[in-house]
C-alpha cells in the first residue's frame, strides 16, 4: 500500500520549517523559551503566593505525614510464635533459638521451623500446602494457617500489626 | 379565589452565597468525574471556593457554601443521609471548625495555603473519625491513615495555590516585599 499521499499534506505543513534554516532555528529557540517564559509568569507567582508562614505549616504538615507513615506503616520486629492447634495455643515459643516443632492436628504432625528470627511451617498433611509454600515469616502480625489440620503460626511483636484491611 | 404565592426575602449576601455554593457544586460534579485509586482520596477543588469565601467575606459565609455544597452535593448524587454524605458532612464540619481558628492567624505569615493545609488535615481527621466510630470499628484503619495524610497535604497544597492565585494574593505580596 502506497502511503506517500497520506502523509503528503503533514510534509507539507512542515516543509517551510525544514527548508528555512532560520524558521527552524525561531521554533527551536521557542521551543525551549517557552518552558521558561511559562515559568516566569505562571509558577513563579503561584510560590510567591506561600508567605513564610505558609512554608512552615507546609513543612511541619510534611513533617507530620512521614512520622505517620514510620509509625503507623512500620511493621513491628517479631519476637514470638504463636502456635495455634484446632484453635487453641498450642505453644508460645521464642523466635531467638533455632528449633523444629512437631503440632499434631486431625490429619497428621505440621512441623514448624524456627530458624534465624523467622518462622515457616516446613511439612503438613494439607492437600493443598497452601501453608508450607507461604514460606518464611518475618514480621509481626504474618500468619500461616493449615485449615485443613487446623495448624497455623502467628507472629507477634511488641505492638500489633493487622492481617487484614477492608473499606 | 388567590393565589397566594411564597416569596422568601432574599439580601444580596444570599444571593452572592448561593451563587457561590453553585461554583463549588459544579466543582463538585467535575472532580467526580476523576477516577480515584482509593475510595476518599479526592482533590476537594470545592474547597478552592470555601477558602476564597472565607477571605473575603467571613466565616459565616463560608460555613454556608460549605455546607450547601455538601447538602446538595448529596442530592446531585442521590446519597443524601448515606454513609458518603455523613463522611463529607463531618469532614466539612471539622475544617470549618479549624478554618475558625486558622483565619485568625497573623495575615502577613499565613495565607490560604495554611488555611487549605489545615483545612485538608481536619478534613481527613473528621472523615477517619467517623470511620472509625461508625463504619469500620477496627484498628487496621490507621493504616490507610498514610496515604490520607499525603494526599491531604498535596491536595491541600494544591488548592491553596488556586485560591492565592485566584484572589491575586501574589502581587501584593510582591509589592510589599519590594517596598
Amino acid at each position: 500500500m502506497d502511503w506517500t499521499p497520506a502523509f503528503a499534506g503533514v510534509t507539507d505543513l512542515i516543509r517551510p520549517f525544514l527548508n528555512e534554516k532560520r524558521t527552524f532555528v525561531k521554533s527551536l529557540v521557542m521551543c525551549t523559551l517557552w518552558p521558561m517564559f511559562f515559568a516566569s509568569q505562571e509558577i513563579l507567582p503561584t510560590l510567591s503566593c506561600l508567605k513564610p508562614g505558609d512554608y512552615l505549616t507546609l513543612l511541619t504538615g510534611a513533617l507530620c505525614v512521614v512520622l505517620l507513615t514510620l509509625k503507623l506503616w512500620h511493621g513491628g520486629v517479631a519476637d514470638t510464635a504463636i502456635i495455634r492447634s484446632g484453635g487453641k495455643v498450642f505453644r508460645e515459643v521464642p523466635l531467638s533459638r533455632d528449633q523444629q516443632i512437631e503440632v499434631p492436628g486431625p490429619l497428621g504432625i505440621s512441623i514448624i521451623t524456627i530458624e534465624k528470627l523467622r518462622a515457616r511451617i516446613s511439612s503438613d498433611p494439607s492437600p493443598r500446602q497452601y501453608c508450607v509454600r507461604q514460606g518464611w515469616l518475618q514480621q509481626a502480625g504474618e500468619i500461616a494457617v493449615c485449615l485443613p489440620n487446623q495448624v497455623s503460626v502467628e507472629l507477634t511483636g511488641g505492638q500489633k500489626k493487622y492481617d487484614s484491611l477492608n473499606y | 379565589m388567590n393565589i397566594q404565592s411564597i416569596r422568601l426575602q432574599t439580601t444580596s449576601e444570599d444571593h452572592h452565597i448561593a451563587r457561590m455554593a453553585a461554583v463549588a457544586l459544579g466543582l463538585t460534579v467535575l472532580e467526580n468525574a476523576i477516577p480515584s485509586p482509593l475510595p476518599g482520596v479526592k482533590p476537594g477543588l470545592a474547597n478552592i471556593i470555601t477558602l476564597i469565601v472565607l477571605a473575603r467575606f467571613g466565616w459565616r459565609a463560608a460555613a454556608w457554601v460549605s455546607l450547601l455544597r455538601v447538602v446538595a452535593g448529596s442530592l446531585l448524587f442521590g446519597n443524601f443521609l448515606a454513609p458518603g454524605f455523613f463522611l463529607s458532612l463531618a469532614g466539612a464540619l471539622l475544617s470549618l471548625f479549624v478554618l475558625a481558628f486558622a483565619r485568625h492567624l497573623p495575615a502577613r505569615w499565613f495565607g490560604p495555603v495554611t488555611h487549605s493545609v489545615l483545612a485538608a488535615f481536619a478534613h481527613i481527621a473528621g472523615q477517619i473519625t467517623v470511620v472509625y466510630l461508625w463504619l469500620i470499628p477496627h484498628a487496621g484503619i490507621a493504616y490507610l491513615i498514610p496515604i490520607f495524610a499525603t494526599a491531604a497535604l498535596v491536595f491541600g497544597t494544591v488548592n491553596g495555590l488556586v485560591a492565592a492565585r485566584f484572589m491575586g494574593i501574589e502581587r501584593v505580596f510582591k509589592n510589599q516585599t519590594k517596598f
